[in-house]
């Protein structure tokens, strides 16, 4: 650099490459730092990771069970394709016609078969055993429309205990109702339970990971008030830092995933030796959308963390 | 062009670093800043890279008043400023061609163009055999060196140097000014705050005297 060069090129024209391609060697440079400084730091950085495996762990392990129990649900479900309508007592024909055709609608509706109150007696006199049941002068039982189901997961079966609840001339059905509604509230909050501990655990992982990256930024404020001594921009200095929380999100999430399966696998022999019991069969196994869901939360996580806490300090130590 | 028009700078504690200073340096021009230590030479450097702010009055550098610039014009305007300071501000952890290299890859040079120009910059400040070297490997002279090649590489209009012979020997003393002195004679403007009066009396330079932030006069140089 002569100093006849000097007038050749003045700052900021010349020889400095299209932004894109200035953009993506600069991503390259900040994916192989973060990488570099994983591999350079081992203890400091994986107890970061292993921390947020954990904490993301638990709401998957929670979300996994209420999973476990819709499947068990399910599976009970199964063996009981078979639903009974009972009628209010004073249906008329046109009534029970006019709901045997809404139910033939059903999608979820394989067959249906309408017991009158004196068949119902006659079987039941059959069942019990009881002689003269059936030598009543009239039946005390209502009329029945016995169905069977095409479809029995729970969700399909909620749907059609919606629309046979808006039936004026339904009374009641057996379709194990309850328990199924019991057993879908049984999920529903360990759903809940699984976001609530997501959001409440996520914020976690953001202070993990911020605190992380203030340390390293404290470390690195050297260079980084230098950086923007000579022209670096705020996303140039952050994009390090993003890299860096996003990495150690994304790889949290994976510890997490490998937490989840480990504990899926222990519990796996017990749990096939209960459900056996009931004449079920599972096999608990990693929800190949929850490790999605897990990866994708961490490097979410990581690099929003990294984002807040940068921004923060990056404004603090590079400008007046 | 480097302009201050009635500029004071006015601490948290309410002291003064810089009370009603009003001076221009034209392009292309040097000027030394003298005063003692406190006098408020390295408080007045800092707002011309708006590495601070002032409290009142107005700061012009190459045509923008950096009271009217946003954060983020920042970055543009420092890109064309060099800045040299006494204690070096060399990262540690990297080599000597690795700190050279930053203002260059801050601004989106291709690698083959970073490699050309920071061989020539330390070809120029006589360390191209030492661009590998650590720099805690150099002695107080080669960093200063290195720091100066670092300000100069990507060629600014504007460079800065906040007691740049601090540490030195008077004979490398000179040789730092005599480098300032190159780039000057190609159009650089040279700003330059010591309390060497007696190194600063050696070059005929107009000098802005300070003392307690205050402008204590212009002094033209010694015939």
């Amino acid at each position: 650099m002569s100093p006849s060069s000097q007038t050749e090129q003045p700052a900021n024209r010349g020889n400095t490459s299209h932004p894109l391609a200035t953009w993506r060697r600069h991503h390259g440079q900040c994916l192989r730092g973060a990488l570099g400084r994983l591999i350079r730091r081992p203890l400091g950085a994986w107890a970061t990771i292993l921390v947020l495996g954990i904490v993301l762990s638990l709401p998957a392990l929670v979300m996994t069970l209420g999973h476990q129990v819709e499947r068990v649900g399910e599976l009970w479900m199964a063996d009981a394709a078979r639903m009974d309508v009972y009628l209010e007592p004073d249906t008329t024909t046109e009534d029970r016609a006019e709901l045997a055709d809404w139910l033939e609608r059903q999608p979820t509706v394989d067959s249906l078969r309408a017991i009158s109150p004196d068949a119902g007696l006659q079987t039941l006199a059959l069942r019990l055993q009881i002689e003269g049941l059936d030598s009543m002068e009239s039946s005390p039982l209502p009329w029945v429309i016995e169905l069977t189901l095409r479809d029995t997961r729970l969700e399909t079966r909620l749907t059609l205990a919606e629309g046979l609840h808006q039936q004026p001339a339904v009374a009641d059905f057996s379709a194990g109702g309850e328990w199924i509604e019991r057993l879908e509230q049984i999920r529903s909050f360990f759903d809940e339970m699984g976001w609530w501990l997501m959001g409440l655990l996520g914020l976690t992982v953001i202070f993990v990971v911020g605190n992380t990256l203030r340390l390293e930024l404290h470390e690195r404020r050297r260079e980084i008030a230098l950086v923007a001594l000579i022209g670096g921009t705020e996303r140039y200095m952050l994009r390090p830092l993003l890299y860096d929380g996003a990495l150690t999100g994304l790889l949290g999430g994976a510890v997490a995933a490998v937490l989840v399966s480990t504990a899926l696998a222990t519990v796996s022999e017990p749990v096939q030796r209960f459900a056996a019991s009931y004449g079920a069969a599972i096999e608990p196994a990693t929800d190949p959308t929850l490790v999605g869901l897990l990866l994708t939360v961490g490097l979410f996580l990581g690099w929003l963390s990294a984002q807040l806490t940068g921004r923060y300090y990056i404004a603090r130590l590079s400008t007046p | 062009m480097i302009e201050f028009a009635n500029v004071s700078r006015r601490y948290a504690n309410g002291q003064f670093g810089l009370q009603d200073i009003s001076f221009r340096v034209p392009t292309g021009r040097m000027a030394f800043i003298t005063g003692h230590s406190g006098a408020g030479k390295s408080t007045l450097l800092r707002l011309i890279p708006a590495l601070d702010r002032p409290t009142s009055g107005k700061v012009m550098v190459g045509g923008y008043e950096l009271g009217r610039m946003g954060r983020h014009q920042y970055p543009k305007l420092r890109r064309q400023i060099g800045v040299v300071f006494q204690d070096h501000h060399l990262l540690t952890d990297r080599c000597v061609f690795d700190n050279v290299a930053l203002p260059l890859q801050v601004s989106g040079y291709l690698p083959g163009d970073v490699r050309r120009r920071v061989g020539a910059a330390l070809d120029k400040v006589g360390l191209l055999d030492r661009q590998r070297a650590a720099i805690e490997e150099l002695s107080g002279g080669e960093q200063q060196r290195v720091n100066i090649a670092r300000a100069l590489v990507n060629r600014p209009r504007i460079l800065l140097a906040d007691e740049p012979t601090g540490n030195l020997d008077p004979e490398l003393s000179r040789d730092i000014f005599d480098r300032f002195f190159e780039f000057h004679a190609v159009g650089v403007t040279v700003l330059i705050a010591s309390h060497d009066i007696d190194l600063l009396r050696q070059y005929p330079v107009p000098r802005i005297a300070l003392n307690q932030g205050r402008i204590q006069g212009f002094e033209e140089p010694d015939a």
